[in-house]
């Protein structure tokens, strides 16, 4: 969302924008940097004050050794180059907070400078697949890394803190804050967008944890931003001028005052203002900028020398005088450094490349899951269920946490130990699938984080039932309960199956594993319904003979190539019959231009290679598909609003096409696939009559939203659309339904109405299918001459047919919606 | 109210100072807790400190706890200071009673000592005549020096035998020189200068009045040393000062330099034959060399000293807003004044026209356009005073320098009163020392025709302390001075 924001904003290309961070880090240190009170929070206002954290007279500063120390692991974790003699000095102001009147900081020698930060992009992905290895992701380093070079890094002590009474009109101030120690981190603008900051300080706070520079648990509050925003004409040179927008206290604020502030600059541009240097702070309730002064205005600080602190000397493994004991050497703190979080994140890649990929990390990332699963991955000692484990982490941690926004709550309230407990348990099935995400949303709410996994599976019965005689029982009594199901059957065992299934589960919740109770009731049908089942076998013979069992269906699918979808189309259907001559063309062409009159991108796909149609019905016959794309794909034609492709319009005459079925194969391939189809909300693919190589090819390459099945009430039709049915079904072709053509014909003089092919043969073919009649179509002389002619028919001549094809289309929009919004 | 039946040291200094109110020397007293203080240390007597029982009187800009610190300024006249300052606090471990808190320039900006407590008179006017009434009283008294005038008046009246001041600029040279008493400011980085209240941080010098000069050694060794509250010090241990009778009597040759630089016009015909004087009465020993030494960033020293203590004033004095303690204005316009106008109204009010001179000053050297015309300028100068030190110790094996302290005979309190000078020619002599960091004491040599003391200073090496004692031990030695002393009853 956020980078669609930026980039929408700057998609004009004629503005790029530059941004830089004053980062502003308060150090988790016991005491404060120049005194030596705590540094705790939420103490009772002044209680943490010494005679220096008041300015009293005759105070003095004493630096503290820690603060320095954790600066340095900064420095360290930012790739700068430290200074080993550094100053401190003083920044005149006055303002009640501040109470001596200055802040010691080091503006002009500070003890970093000139660093180098690499930071991953968090972008954010639709859905990300755990279960197979490399389906989602290239390369294993897939992720985006930018840098941002770092400035440098001061250290300084906080302020106080301004209390207003607006009541009494006064402000109090509480001195507790002031002295803590500080980083600041100044960033070069080096950031080009708000998805770029808000993941630099994210990666950059990882960082500051990692290396116990600041407080976990202040997560957001430890870290507060300054953010110099300036936008530029892309054909201009950054001229200095920029926008400081203070102290922003969260991540997500950083990003949304990002934004703002360059729709804010981009307005001023586009209308040729200036844009003046100032000071602004972000309200986050508006989500807004708002302007605190002008940088004309900006008070001179007076800079000093601090004269009570001596210039801060640094030491390393080169220098000889290292030995005594009150040396910092620089040397000493990187050794003790653990690993960075992008070190970390490569070695996870390395430990865990069997079920781990970079893709997964990202989310993990994006989510803030990393500490959590590093924890989890810990307690488990087998990839198997550390795989199970990060599944489950991306799935129902993921929802549970809200996307990751509470997911220190969840880690804090289901511990990793307990986390590996429960999936140690669904991995020996005592915990199903089912019941797994209703245990980690107890867990989530229980707030004793010692109590053990059995207590919470005790007290919620949520044992599986693995037993199987007690399974057996269930069973049976849920077909006692629900005789219905047993006829269903006899129709469609799979749907009978599904429903027992669901049943059983409502009644027994969470404690049903699903292959078990599907084998139970499997196994039951076999058994109890043999004699019953022969005699389904007599009507329907293929559907058992042809039916392969799983072990089969994997040895099948092993040689076939992957179903994968058409770049840029959303649905494909694809319109069949079991007989020729029962319409299919001019059906397909006609719901095509119907669904294009409903404002649809659509494309029309003549599939019959040795009999190809489409190019007559839309008068395009002779024509030939020759222009290339950019991306070497070939240009599909259009008429009637509709793109077009036919194997016509590449062979070089009318002749036939005389080819082997692997030929065939390849054809169909070529054009799905090397047709600049993209972008099309349905293509409709005019299949050949029969149940052949098109078709298996058609089903095996793409993912068919669905099949329309063409028929005439003869009966003789309807034998082969039954085929042809079996057939899309054995191939998990979803049947949208039964276009009936040539219903009825009604006379053209006495307007008498006479079912030529006979009644009611779709219907009977729907009943038996469970398969709904989506339209029955009159057979029309005009109807015939339009199509002869190559022209599409009309409102004003064919009344009836136009208004039946405008309701097929719009039963079709019903069965298979596009997202309209979504630009491919 | 106070029992007189025993013979008691602070009784008999409650009553000089009292009788002797005339001089201005305190600020306020704590005669009543150093009173208690004595009669704890008599039954307790565990203490062997050669400072045991010793009643002190400290310059009213170090902090005692629970007692007013108020750096002799309307700014701070109701501040009770929360801590004691480390200095302080070793001198009361070693046993001894504060007496009271000495007058001073306000904020230790001055040469006059004369503040909102008004001025400290020299005692040696009270040799020549009685003071009468108040208005007499300005052009029969004499200033006493500053800034730690009320110190040095005290221990050159015999009120008590050590006083504690501080030197910045010559604050304890100047007064010592002035009111006949000795005056050690030791080198910058051995005493802690924490909770005194800082006027030039990197200039200030805790330091010593005395009547002689094995005070001022047991003194120094009972304060100085490295301190965790303040980083400016030196972090070795410190080596103990020997005292005169610990010395071995050694007579090795002393080299003293005569610094050219420091005999300038302003400088009296009868204080440069006293220095001059000295110089041919202690070359007859035969036991001193003297040889003339160049400084010749002399003339600079003082422009250099102003500007850069000036900066750091306006910085530390950035601190009394009223807010959190000190004077806090009544005259607040509750619906007009911001937070600025309160600020202004009360340092307006508080702080002394020279102050707020030097505020305006330092706080104009600072500004971004003006830093590296002035201070960072100032702070070259202040390198080549170092340098020319250094290269008068260590090339020209110069073991001290001997040069004057002040110009001439001081002045009357009226006369000062008329004169318009913010800084004195006195300065040129003293500041020196501070720019370099170095040990210095001021000795009073004779009286001077009128009747007033006059004084000479030696400047040794950085962290040389102990070798300029010995050094003073030995000149001082060869000659007694007159001491005055008012704490004997008529």
């Amino acid at each position: 969302m956020a980078a669609g924001a930026a980039a929408a904003v700057l998609s004009s290309g004629r503005f790029y924008a530059l941004i830089g961070f004053e980062i502003h880090v308060k150090l988790a240190t016991n005491s404060k940097m120049f005194s030596p009170s705590s540094a705790a929070p939420a103490q009772p206002t002044n209680s943490q004050v010494t005679p220096f954290d008041m300015a009293l007279p005759g105070s003095l500063p004493y630096f503290n050794r820690a603060c320095l120390e954790a600066g340095i692991r900064a420095a360290i974790g930012l790739n700068c180059q430290i200074n080993k003699i550094s100053h401190f000095e003083r920044k005149h102001y006055f303002y009640p907070d501040s109470p001596a009147g200055y802040q010691i900081t080091q503006q002009r020698y500070p003890f970093a400078s000139n660093g180098l930060f690499h930071y991953p992009l968090l972008v954010k992905k639709d859905k990300i697949k755990s279960s197979t290895k490399y389906k989602f992701v290239d390369s294993p380093n897939s992720f985006i890394v930018k840098q941002c070079r770092i400035d440098r890094i001061q250290l300084e002590h906080d302020t106080g803190r301004s209390i207003h009474d607006e009541h009494q009109n006064r402000t109090l101030i509480d001195l507790n804050r002031f002295g803590t120690g500080l980083i600041e981190i100044v960033t070069q603008p080096d950031i080009k967008s708000s998805l770029e900051g808000e993941s630099f300080l994210r990666e950059l706070n990882r960082l500051l944890i990692k290396y116990n520079i600041c407080e976990q648990s202040g997560l957001e509050t430890a870290v507060r931003v300054d953010a110099n925003v300036s936008l530029h004409r892309t054909d201009t040179k950054p001229d200095g001028s920029r926008v400081e927008v203070k102290n922003i206290g969260s991540f997500i604020d950083v990003r949304q005052a990002i934004d703002f502030e360059i729709k804010r600059q981009e307005q001023l541009l586009v209308n040729n203002y200036p844009i003046e240097k100032e000071t602004r702070t972000f309200d986050t309730n508006k989500h807004q900028t708002i302007h605190l002064r002008r940088k004309e205005d900006q008070i001179d600080y007076r800079f000093m020398i601090e004269p009570n602190l001596p210039p801060l000397h640094l030491y390393d493994n080169n220098d000889k005088q290292i030995q005594q004991k009150d040396f910092v050497n620089i040397d000493e703190i990187k050794k003790t450094l653990p690993i960075s979080p992008l070190e970390e994140r490569q070695e996870f890649l390395n430990k865990y490349k069997d079920f781990l990929t970079a893709e997964h990390l990202h989310e993990l990332l994006r989510l803030d899951m990393m500490d959590y699963f590093r924890d989890v991955m810990n307690q488990l000692d087998d990839n198997r269920l550390r795989h199970i484990a990060l599944e489950v982490i991306l799935n129902d941690v993921k929802s549970i946490s809200y996307d990751g926004r509470k997911i220190r709550k969840f880690a804090q309230a289901v511990s990793p130990t307990l986390f590996a407990d429960i999936i140690k348990h669904v991995d020996k099935r005592i915990v199903t699938r089912f019941s797994l995400y209703t245990l980690l949303t107890l867990c989530n709410k229980n707030r004793d984080s010692t109590r053990p996994l059995k207590s919470f599976l005790d007290e919620h019965n949520m044992y599986a039932i693995t037993d199987e005689n007690e399974l057996e029982k269930i069973c049976l009594k849920i077909l006692e309960e629900n005789p219905k199901t047993i006829d269903r059957y006899k129709t469609n065992p799979k749907k009978a199956i599904e429903q027992l299934h669901s049943i059983t589960c409502k009644k027994h919740h969470g404690r049903i594993h699903d292959d078990i109770v599907n084998d139970t009731f499997k196994h039951y049908f076999l058994k109890n319904m043999s004699t019953r089942l022969n005699y389904f076998r007599m009507i329907f013979p293929r559907y058992h003979s042809t039916k392969p069992t799983p072990h089969q269906q994997n040895m099948m699918a092993r040689g076939l190539p992957k179903r994968t979808p058409i770049d840029g189309v959303q649905h494909v259907i694809a319109v069949g019959s079991g007989k020729g001559g029962v319409g299919k063309s001019s059906v397909s062409v006609n719901l095509a231009l119907a669904l294009s009159r409903l404002s649809y991108r659509v494309g029309i796909l003549d599939a019959d290679i040795f009999g190809p149609s489409i190019p007559t019905l839309l008068n395009l016959r002779n024509h030939k598909a020759t222009t290339l794309t950019k991306t070497n794909l070939i240009e599909p034609l259009i008429n009637f609003n509709l793109k077009c492709m036919s194997i016509a319009f590449l062979t070089k005459s009318d002749g036939p096409v005389v080819w082997r079925g692997l030929m065939v194969m390849q054809a169909i391939e070529k054009l799905l696939r090397q047709i600049a189809w993209s972008p099309l909300d349905y293509l409709i693919v005019d299949l050949p009559p029969g149940t052949g190589d098109i078709q298996l090819s058609l089903a095996q390459l793409i993912p068919l939203s669905g099949v329309l099945m063409v028929t005439t009430p003869q009966e003789l039709s309807l034998v082969d659309v039954r085929k042809a049915i079996e057939m899309f079904r054995l191939v998990q072709a979803p049947i949208l339904g039964i276009v009936e053509n040539f219903s009825t014909y009604f006379c053209q003089k006495c307007g008498h109405e006479e079912k030529i092919f006979g009644e009611n043969g779709g219907e009977s073919l729907g009943k038996e299918y469970h398969l709904k009649i989506l339209q029955s179509l009159p057979i029309d002389i005009y109807f015939r001459q339009a199509c002869d002619e190559g022209r599409p028919i009309s409102e004003k001549n064919d009344t009836i047919l136009w208004s039946k094809f405008n309701n097929l289309a719009n039963e079709i929009v019903k069965l298979l919606p596009t997202d309209r919004t979504t630009i491919i | 109210m106070l029992s007189n039946k025993t013979p008691s040291t602070v009784r008999s200094i409650i009553n000089a100072v009292q009788r002797y109110k005339v001089l201005n020397t305190l600020t306020h007293d704590c005669f009543e807790t150093a009173l208690e203080t004595e009669q704890q240390l008599l039954s307790q007597k565990k203490n062997n400190s050669a400072l045991n029982g010793r009643p002190i009187l400290i310059k009213d800009n170090f902090c005692l706890r629970d007692t007013l610190t108020t750096c002799a300024s309307k700014m701070l006249a109701n501040f009770r200071a929360p801590y004691t300052s480390t200095i302080v606090q070793r001198l009361i471990d070693h046993g001894c009673i504060i007496v009271g808190k000495t007058n001073m320039d306000e904020f230790a900006m001055g040469i006059a000592s004369w503040s909102s407590f008004g001025p400290v008179a020299n005692p040696w006017s009270l040799t020549k005549t009685m003071a009468t009434n108040e208005e007499d009283n300005k052009t029969v008294l004499h200033i006493a020096g500053g800034s730690s005038g009320g110190s040095a008046a005290a221990v050159a009246a015999n009120f008590v035998s050590i006083a504690l001041g501080s030197d910045t600029g010559g604050s304890i040279r100047n007064p010592a020189a002035r009111c006949g008493c000795y005056g050690f400011k030791p080198s910058y980085g051995l005493l802690s200068r924490y909770g005194m209240i800082t006027l030039v941080n990197s200039f200030d010098s805790p330091g010593f009045f005395a009547r002689n000069i094995d005070d001022l050694i047991y003194a120094t060794n009972a304060v100085a040393g490295p301190d965790n509250e303040d980083a400016t010090l030196i972090p070795k241990p410190f080596k103990p000062l020997k005292t005169s009778t610990e010395l071995s009597k050694e007579k090795r040759k002393i080299i003293i330099g005569l610094p050219d630089d420091y005999d300038i016009g302003t400088l009296s015909t009868e204080y440069r034959s006293c220095w001059h004087d000295l110089v041919h009465q202690l070359t007859e020993t035969g036991e001193f060399e003297f040889r003339r030494v160049q400084l010749p960033h002399t003339s600079y020293s003082n422009a250099a000293y102003t500007i850069l203590s000036a900066c750091e004033i306006a910085s530390n004095m950035a601190r009394y807003d009223g807010i959190k303690y000190g004077h806090h204005t009544k005259n607040i316009d509750k619906n007009k004044d911001t937070y600025e106008d309160i600020v202004t109204k009360t340092r307006d009010e508080s702080l002394g026209e020279r102050v707020r001179g030097r505020i305006l000053a330092g706080n104009y050297y600072l500004l971004q356009e003006n830093y590296e015309k002035y201070f960072v300028q100032s702070q070259r100068v202040r390198r080549g005073v170092v340098n020319d030190h250094k290269k008068v110790f260590e090339e020209d094996k110069i073991d001290c320098l001997l040069a004057p302290v002040v110009c001439d005979d001081p002045i009357t309190l009226a006369e000062y009163q008329k004169s318009d000078h913010i800084f004195s020619e006195d300065d040129l002599f003293t500041v020196g020392a501070n720019l370099a960091g170095l040990p210095a004491l001021s000795f009073p040599v004779r009286l001077s025709s009128k009747g007033f003391p006059i004084g000479l200073q030696l400047v040794g090496p950085f962290m040389q302390d102990q070798a300029l004692l010995s050094i003073a031990q030995r000149i001082c030695s060869t000659y007694e001075f007159p001491f005055l002393d008012l704490s004997i009853q008529n």
